[in-house]
């Protein structure tokens, strides 16, 4: 009996969100000359995504994050582990029932080659309805209404993507999304191409959204400030592995694996007197997945690494209640076992400290921020920020121009 | 006595506009979710092309006079009198003059265009078709069955134009069928090959994944979003071998292997009456002006019609 079997065997297991991953492990094929090599791209990932929540995945460019995205979408199949949706098990490869295409969409990163440049706006988002078989005037009816709820006038559906501008295009790949009338959205860096501006009101569209439709997303960004934002629970990933996750929260204020330590460190500072505060930089690429390193897969990086950490892999235990963290320092509790792990963890405690003290010195000024971005729109309707004065139809017409 | 109440423009009092507004205003255009508009468009904004609708009619025209050619000359194309060998253009009841052996070249061009134009068009529309299919699908698919189609094309590529249409023609025998099958058969492979990268770079577009998400199938897929982005630079490709799939079939007849003479056709009567250049030369570069126009005029109605598949080109 795997652990995987024995989880599932718990009585609690069924109810315990809308999307559970179990030891998703996913491998691209590769090769270098003619030795076959293979890229370890997500190992052995399990994550419970609540129902009506936002879960953020954060880590660095090539950490996994859009390949875990992939396979819980179902455009990769997985190599093994568990998909269970609604509580129902999905395979990991092949076709997907109809149900759960219909409830499991995707936002995804480029707003410009996310639409078909061919397609005008309304037929892109009535493809899905039409390929699930939709009836043609319910279709109208849907298209017209998913696009006013992301703030577009109806008017746009004739227009093609090239007329729009980049913050119009990622809501009409939302309202792509929302057509089929999902559970549960996978952004993908959703609004990482977008201006600071633009990006403020289409977090608060999301936002907006997620209460007017009753969504749950899985939020996928490499930006801190953002995840911060938008997440009730967040995931950490370094080289295809969860390394800590927690409530967003206690994740900003009380980082525990060294490497969210580090990367809380690195966000800029609004404040000049806070920059020079608040841990170590962190030294070195990142490693290759062909080839990861044995035992921890930070270790190479680490400030705090020790002998066991290139023998043993952490596992993802729970440190504190709600807590997941994949670090010996606070795995292991022999106090015998390695020397000096005291005087670590001790370091390590008072490098947090210092990151939660900065952090919350920078979280008023930068929630002062964040507020003031969100009151911009002033007392929209749901669905409608200003992004859009909707009182001018879209003054493009396709049939003026050159 | 009708009193006309002038329509109040969208959005005079924004808070009062719901959803049902948007819908209405959305519904009264009546466009944009219609999944034939794609064609649509295309044929309203080359309609618009001043250039394109041209060539098209100089296409239309030297058809209809190849369709109808009993009706706009008396003269047999296949019988001569040698004592009017070679008379000059415009000389009396031969205003194109006559050939070496005295047939009217009026007659024998007009005649020489059925040939010639389904030498020319046959092999560049069965090629078009039969490459754009294999190729945007071993570009979709790839894996082993999208490698084995474009290595069985590589293998067909190898060989020179000219040199496979002989082989492809000599072991089908002569005739100008089996030429236009040759010249078929030549054209596929670069025609794929187009194909195959134009479809490998639009599959890999994150609107490709998004529409994979809809649970749609391969085929829908294909034809609904790849084929729209990959077709204009097909057509770009496939509009510049009329002329070549021309001259190849003038090339096959001269060889023997095309059409036989005395049927006449553009290209092998360029290459029969090569000798008189001295002699007529005006005569003699007729059949060459044709295959000329023709060519030309595809290429301008096959660039009208890419510009307007191109929805960013307005109009």
């Amino acid at each position: 009996m795997t652990l995987l079997d024995e989880y599932d065997a718990l009585p609690h297991a069924r109810d315990l969100g809308l999307l559970e991953l179990g030891g998703i492990t996913k491998t691209f094929p590769s090769r270098r000359g003619v030795k076959r090599l293979v890229v370890s791209a997500v190992d052995n990932v399990s994550l419970s995504v609540p129902s009506g929540s936002t879960t953020g995945i954060v880590g660095e460019s090539g950490c996994g994050k859009s390949t875990l995205a992939r396979v819980v979408v179902g455009l990769h199949p997985a190599d093994s582990g568990r998909i269970n949706f609604d509580g129902a098990a999905l395979p990991i490869r092949g076709k997907r029932p109809r149900k759960v295409i219909e409830q499991m969409q995707m936002v995804f990163q480029d707003p410009y080659s996310a639409l078909n440049p061919r397609a005008t706006i309304g037929e892109s988002i009535a493809f899905p309805l039409r390929v699930q078989g939709v009836a043609r005037s319910e279709i109208k009816d849907r298209v017209a209404k998913v696009l006013v709820d992301v703030g577009l006038h109806g008017n746009y559906a004739t227009h093609y993507p090239h007329q729009l501008s980049g913050g119009q295009r990622q809501r009409v790949n939302i309202a792509r999304a929302l057509a089929l009338q999902p559970k549960l959205i996978v952004l993908d860096e959703a609004v990482s191409a977008l201006d600071k501006s633009i990006q403020a009101q289409i977090l608060n569209l999301l936002k907006d959204l997620q209460q007017s439709y009753g969504l749950t997303y899985l939020f996928i960004s490499h930006d801190l400030n953002v995840v911060e934002y938008m997440s009730d629970q967040v995931a950490v990933m370094y080289l295809g592995q969860v390394v800590e996750s927690c409530s967003a929260e206690r994740l900003y204020t009380q980082p525990m694996h060294p490497y969210t330590q580090v990367l809380l460190a690195s966000i800029p500072k609004l404040d000049p007197r806070e920059r020079s505060t608040g841990g170590v930089a962190l030294t070195g690429e990142m490693p290759s997945p062909l080839n990861p390193p044995s035992g921890c897969r930070f270790r190479t990086r680490c400030p705090y690494a020790m002998d066991t950490c290139a023998e043993v892999a952490p596992p993802l235990v729970a440190a504190a209640d709600g807590h997941l963290v994949a670090c010996h320092l606070h795995s292991l509790n022999d106090p015998d076992r390695t020397a000096g792990l005291a005087g670590k963890r001790a370091a390590a405690a008072a490098a947090a400290a210092a990151i939660a003290a900065a952090v919350v010195a920078d979280g008023a000024l930068h929630d002062a921020v964040v507020t003031h971005a969100h009151a911009v729109p002033g007392e929209h309707a749901p669905g409608v920020p200003a992004e859009v004065d909707l009182r001018t139809p879209p003054t493009v017409n396709p049939s003026q121009g050159a | 006595m009708t009193t006309i109440t002038t329509a109040t423009p969208l959005g005079n009092d924004l808070p009062l506009l719901t959803v049902e507004d948007h819908r209405a205003a959305w519904a009264a255009q009546d466009v944009g979710v219609d999944a034939k508009s794609f064609w649509a468009e295309t044929t309203r904004r080359f309609l618009r092309n001043r250039m394109g609708v041209f060539a098209l009619a100089v296409l239309l025209l030297l058809v209809a006079a190849a369709v109808f050619a009993p009706l706009l000359t008396s003269y047999d194309p296949l019988v001569g009198n040698a004592q009017d060998r070679l008379k000059g253009v415009f000389s009396d009841g031969h205003i194109f003059g006559t050939d070496e052996q005295g047939r009217d070249m009026f007659a024998r061009i007009l005649y020489g265009g059925r040939l010639s134009l389904l030498a020319a068009f046959v092999p560049t529309v069965v090629a078009t078709v039969v490459g754009t299919l294999i190729g945007t699908w071993a570009g979709f698919v790839r894996g082993v069955v999208g490698n084995g189609l474009m290595r069985a094309m590589d293998m067909l590529y190898a060989f020179p134009a000219i040199l496979l249409a002989i082989a492809v023609g000599a072991s089908l025998g002569p005739g100008l069928k089996n030429t236009i099958i040759a010249v078929s058969i030549v054209f596929i492979p670069p025609v794929a090959r187009v194909a195959e990268s134009a479809a490998r770079t639009v599959s890999m577009q994150e609107y490709m994944e998004a529409a994979r998400l809809s649970g749609a199938n391969r085929w829908t897929l294909l034809r609904t979003q790849l084929l729209p982005n990959v077709l204009n630079q097909i057509i770009v490709y496939s509009s510049g071998l009329v002329g070549v799939s021309m001259i190849i079939a003038a090339s096959l007849s001269f060889l023997g292997l095309g059409s036989q003479p005395p049927a006449p056709e553009w290209g092998y009567m360029l290459n029969a009456m090569r000798g008189s250049i001295y002699v007529a030369p005006l005569v003699v570069v007729i059949p060459g002006i044709f295959i000329f126009v023709v060519s030309v005029a595809f290429n301008m109605a096959s660039d009208a019609l890419r510009e307007s598949m191109d929805s960013r080109s307005g109009g």
